[in-house]
């Protein structure tokens, strides 16, 4: 499979602050009935399964880990790791057959809604509200939670390590110096740095696009890569999966108007901008089929001169090599807003990340006990970066070296925004943008915050639009048919595909969602 | 391969006695599709259902044919349908004809060593991941950003303009046969080496003492011996023929809407479709659907090769 | 292909005749073998170049997409998959372990069925075969299929999960069916007429007859078995247990993936060259077995055997 599950979504990390909203399963069993100053997880086993493979080291961290919670809370944890190709559908398998199953990584990109839709995750309202995990309310913003509760009730507990992330780009500093008065602030200095490159560099294609972000590069939501307009202005959170939908805000606050999502802003200037980049060599012609990792890949060995970067603080781990590879080469981090490191952006506090628990499982009070635990700082520095001294050496409080190879997908379990500790060493603007989407001040709440859309009216529509989409969308985002058709052909694609009857559904949940 | 001309009494009511005990060799395998076949199929059920994870497959309620309308709806199920089955009968004529071609040529060889290497070179491709096959696909066509490629150098070396391969639908179902030849005419030239390998010598003693030359030979002994070879895996494709070879498709065509018009199948169209929403029931729905049909070609194939030929027949 | 004339197969040297046909050697023949060779290598190059790219440097791998000659020259991705532990050994043994279990029976199962479907006059013929081909075009999925084996069967976490679900192929059973019809019936009839019952036939007489057959559909059994990791990936979790194509597909999908997620690992993977080394190595045993297979595929089907 060429797209990587996370990679359209980590656009969508950007107005992710996830509502952590873990609803406390009110089972009122005997267990739960223990003082509050010393809960007793009673000997029970945490099935769960977690995405990747065992990090290096895996066992003297998990032996560690055990040992520990045994005896802070008669828990055990016994997690299975699933090939990310396979983890979304192992995981749904083992929901669907009954499978014994405490926790799991969940989101909006894997099985959320039908999850929800189902039924199938267990109620922790009461737990979230009881404040017998006062450190998990408390590295937890509520506002995560918040926005994410379903029909009121919390159903998953939020993982964020910040706001939001935004796909914005990594440039070839060295060369932005060479050609340019040394920095990129808006998008015409961003194009000009793309045609110096393509003219002075032989052999360099100046943006190395891949399959994944095709998705980001034309919607203003907040912004898109190529749409100029967005840079000034970012846009409204898109609705529905693959963004179709463009919630229009002249509407108002009590008159929703989702359009389709090429009235959004800029949209047809970006898709004429891009198919000239495309034919005038400006980005690879084969990002259809392109994977991140190899184009991230290509970038650190010189081939393009910018690629796609994402302010998540990972921009210096992920290029690190190009030293190695390109003498004399450096990078800058750039994220899409003209007005830098000042710029709000709406966001409906959706996040990328959630750890839930089944409805069938019998465990629930223990798996709030356990991401309670794993919200003191000790604790999960011990899971996030393994045993201190061996796997890696505190800098400070805020920062962290790696010294091993261990690598723990943390999201899937616990990010904290006040624990998360930042490597060392980030290079300046990936550090800056990184503090920019750690600050709340920075966003503003969408009016669609907490609206879910259930898509059981229009599951067939929404069918054939998603591969509609694929057919006619993607080429265009990556501009490798000819605009005018192009466009009218997806236009036409869409609108048989029912796009005009999933858009007054929205309509209408939409406008109950405003008025209650 | 001729019934036993005449029978006695005796011989007749022995061989009726001695069918009692022949069954007993086909208990494993009958046991196994019991268990992973037919023991499965009541889960199809799902194809008429709303499917809901807490209620299970049968919990669920019914939703009669919603399932389906999805994939009719669309407006794309002729094209679809049609890309299905104009590629698969491209694929099987295309490797059976190489298959058999193969084999022939191969059995030709006098040389044991060069023999040996052929024989183990023809089935190497066989072993190549669809991925693979689609990474070295795209260095033959593309090139490393997409505007370059093998093939594009050799036409610039006759000053013909380069091609976007990926670009362009309308070669793909060549493109496709070839790389399905490729992978699978090895493969199945075993199969018939294994058959000519079955052929009675006194056959061709016959045919030389006629002073036949080796192709004539070739073409009007051995092929008729493969006859019966090649119904049986036409036979064996033609209830597949609305199942598209998902594995290999998706792996060199896969997000590439461009090549749609001409390379979509029912499989891939239905995995883009429901690939987010994960819904069961659909995905149950369309396979339905193409078991069905399927059945429906295969009971006619039966019917028509019976008449051609009892001898062939698969029942 | 008799064994008069002067193929390799047989002893070129058997019979007077062989040798003077041999001086002529035909244009056909002489064109077939062209046409064979030149076939053969349009199948060997692509797999040269897999080689060749799974011994060059990711720095050039990952600009060409390929390489022809492994220049410059690297071992990282060889050494990224058997470095650090015995799970590529491990691997190694799982995957031997399942083929040749598995083969063994897909082999008995197959056979036995095949046998029973080939013998037209027994009345059990039609209706197995018609129970064998309904599978080939009806499934009931994915879900079902998981839950039998998790469920119902208990076999996750064991070899058996990925062994039993291949062990019959009804297109492997027909193809194997076919080859039983050509055994003359004559054959059969003569063995009855001795005394022997249907199971005493079948053991001492057809499956001897049928070792080119055998040979061919316990190849391809091994085959499927071998490169089977779609399965493993779904039912076996213990590490111990894995087969090479999951420990390796697993290698290729997380360490992709470990790049773009977890920003604590330092350097890129090699994954262009990784891919290839992969490609590689899955291939490497199966093609060892493949020419010690062939040596079954000679003549002598029916040798004498035939009386009256």
């Amino acid at each position: 499979m060429n797209t990587h599950p996370l990679s359209h979504e980590l656009s969508r990390r950007g107005f992710i602050q996830g509502t952590a909203g873990a609803a406390t399963l009110a089972t009122l069993m005997s267990l739960a009935a223990c003082a509050p100053a010393a809960p007793n997880g009673g000997g029970a086993v945490l099935n769960g399964v977690l995405p990747g493979d065992e990090p290096v080291g895996w066992a003297e961290v998990k032996e560690a880990l055990n040992k520990k919670l045994e005896a802070e809370l008669g828990i055990t944890y016994n997690p299975e790791f699933i090939p990310w190709a396979n983890y979304a559908q192992n995981e749904l398998l083992k929901f669907t057959s009954g499978e014994p199953l405490d926790l799991a990584l969940e989101a909006r990109w894997l099985h959320m809604d039908q999850l929800l839709a189902d039924g199938a995750l267990a109620d922790l309202t009461e737990h979230w509200e009881s404040g017998r995990f006062p450190e998990l309310n408390a590295t937890i913003d509520e506002q995560f939670v918040k926005y994410s509760r379903s029909q009121g009730t919390v159903r998953a507990i939020p993982q964020v390590n910040a706001v939001g992330a935004i796909a914005g780009f990594v440039l070839r500093q060295d060369l932005v110096e060479k050609y340019g008065n040394g920095e990129v602030t808006n998008y015409q200095e961003l194009e000009k740095f793309l045609y110096d490159v393509k003219q002075n560099e032989s052999g360099m294609i100046p943006f190395g696009l891949d399959a994944g972000y095709a998705n980001n590069t034309l919607w203003a939501s907040p912004t898109g890569l190529f749409n100029e307009e967005s840079w000034d202005t970012p846009g409204p959170v898109n609705q529905l999966s693959r963004n179709l939908a463009y919630m229009d805000p002249s509407g108002g606050a009590t008159n929703s108007r989702p359009r389709p999502f090429w009235e959004g802003p800029g949209f047809e200037d970006s898709v004429k901008r891009v198919r000239k980049y495309f034919q005038d060599g400006i980005i690879n012609q084969d990002a259809i089929t392109a994977d991140q990792t190899s184009t991230w890949g290509q970038f650190s060995t010189g081939l393009y001169g910018s690629t796609v970067a994402v302010n998540d603080g990972g921009t210096t781990q992920r290029f690190a090599t190009i030293a190695d590879s390109v003498p004399g080469a450096s990078i800058v981090e750039v994220m899409p807003f003209t007005a830098g490191l000042d710029a709000v952006i709406a966001t409906n506090f959706v996040v990328a990340n959630y750890v839930v628990a089944p409805a069938t499982s019998e465990n629930v009070e223990q798996v709030m006990m356990f991401q309670n635990w794993l919200s003191k700082q000790e604790n999960h520095d011990l899971v996030a970066y393994g045993i201190e001294g061996r796997d890696w050496n505190a800098v400070g409080d805020k920062e962290f070296e790696a010294i091993s190879k261990y690598a723990f997908p943390t999201f899937a379990l616990a990010w904290r925004v006040p624990l998360e500790r930042s490597v060392a060493g980030m290079i300046p603007s990936s550090k800056a943008w990184f503090d920019w989407a750690k600050d709340v001040s920075h966003f503003s709440t969408d009016p669609f915050s907490g609206f879910q859309f259930d898509q059981t009216p229009v599951s067939a529509e929404l069918a054939q639009l998603e591969a509609a989409y694929t057919q006619y969308v993607l080429p265009l985002a990556v501009g490798a048919v000819e605009t005018t058709k192009g466009l009218s052909d997806m236009k036409s694609a869409m609108e048989g595909a029912g796009l005009e009857k999933v858009l007054d559904e929205l309509k209408t949940q939409a406008d109950a969602f405003l008025a209650g | 391969m001729t019934t036993a001309p005449h029978r006695t009494m005796r011989q007749r009511r022995r061989s009726l006695h001695r069918d009692n005990t022949l069954w007993i060799l086909a208990i494993p395998a009958v046991i196994f599709f019991f268990v992973f076949s037919y023991a499965p199929l009541v889960g199809l059920v799902v194809a008429f259902k709303d499917y809901n994870i807490r209620d299970g497959i049968f919990g669920s309620p019914w939703n009669g044919l919603e399932n389906f309308r999805f994939f009719f709806e669309s407006g794309n199920a002729g094209r679809i349908i049609g890309n299905t089955i104009f590629l698969n009968v491209l694929f099987i004529t295309a490797t059976i004809v190489v298959a058999i071609l193969m084999a022939i040529a191969i059995n030709e060889i006098r040389h044991t060593m060069l023999r040996k290497f052929v024989q183990s070179s023809v089935f190497l491709p066989y072993f190549i991941s669809p991925i693979v096959i689609s990474i070295i696909l795209q260095a033959f066509l593309a090139g490393v950003g997409g505007q370059g490629g093998v093939v594009n150098d050799m036409l610039n070396v006759f000053s013909i303009p380069s091609v976007n391969w990926y670009s362009e639908p309308g070669p793909w179902p060549v493109i496709l046969t070839i790389v399905k030849v490729w992978q699978l005419a090895g493969y199945y030239s075993v199969i018939y080496l294994a058959a000519i390998t079955a052929i009675p010598e006194e056959v061709y003693e016959a045919g030389m003492l006629d002073g036949a030359s080796r192709g004539q030979m070739a073409f009007r002994i051995t092929l008729p011996y493969l006859v019966p070879v090649t119904v049986i895996l036409v036979m064996l494709s033609v209830g597949r023929i609305f199942f598209g070879d998902f594995g290999t498709i998706y792996a060199i065509i896969g997000d590439n809407g461009v090549l749609y018009p001409t390379t979509d199948v029912i499989d891939t169209y239905v995995f883009r479709a429901l690939r987010t929403a994960g819904d069961f029931g659909m995905t149950a729905a369309i396979g339905l659907f193409q078991s069905v049909v399927g059945f429906v070609l295969v009971a006619g194939a039966a019917l028509l090769a019976r008449r051609i030929t009892r001898e062939t027949s698969l029942f | 292909m008799a064994t008069t004339l002067p193929l390799p197969l047989s002893d070129p040297r058997s019979a007077p005749s062989a040798r003077s046909r041999r001086q002529k050697s035909e244009p056909f023949t002489k064109g077939s073998t062209i046409i064979a060779v030149l076939y053969a290598l349009a199948c060997i190059i692509p797999f040269w170049i897999i080689i060749s790219s799974s011994l060059t440097a990711e720095s050039t791998l990952n600009r060409t997409g390929f390489s022809i000659f492994p220049t410059p020259f690297s071992l990282e991705g060889y050494s990224m998959i058997f470095g650090g532990s015995a799970r590529v050994i491990n691997a190694y043994v799982s995957s031997v372990a399942i083929t040749v279990i598995g083969t063994a029976l897909a082999l008995s199962a197959t056979s036995g069925l095949a046998w029973v479907i080939s013998r037209r006059e027994s009345h059990w013929s039609r209706p197995l075969a018609i129970m064998t081909y309904i599978p080939m075009l009806l499934t009931a999925g994915l879900v079902p299929f998981y839950i039998l084996v998790t469920q119902v069967l208990q076999l996750r976490n064991t070899w058996w999960a990925v062994i039993l679900p291949f062990v019959v192929s009804p297109f492997l059973v027909f193809v194997q069916m076919q080859f039983f019809r050509e055994i003359p019936q004559a054959v059969i009839d003569s063995a009855r007429i001795d005394g022997a019952n249907e199971l005493r036939i079948f053991f001492t007489i057809v499956l001897p007859l049928s070792k080119p057959i055998l040979a061919v559909i316990g190849l391809f059994y091994a085959v499927t078995y071998w490169n089977e990791w779609f399965t493993a990936l779904l039912f076996i979790s213990d590490k111990e247990l894995q087969p090479l194509q999951q420990v390796l597909q697993i290698m290729i999908a997380n360490i992709s993936s470990a790049n773009a997620i977890q920003p604590t690992n330092a350097a890129a993977a090699p994954i262009f060259q990784l891919r290839m080394a992969l490609t590689v190595l899955t291939m490497g045993p199966i093609l060892l077995a493949y020419p010690f297979v062939q040596r079954f595929f000679v003549k002598g089907l029916t040798l004498g055997a035939t009386k009256g």
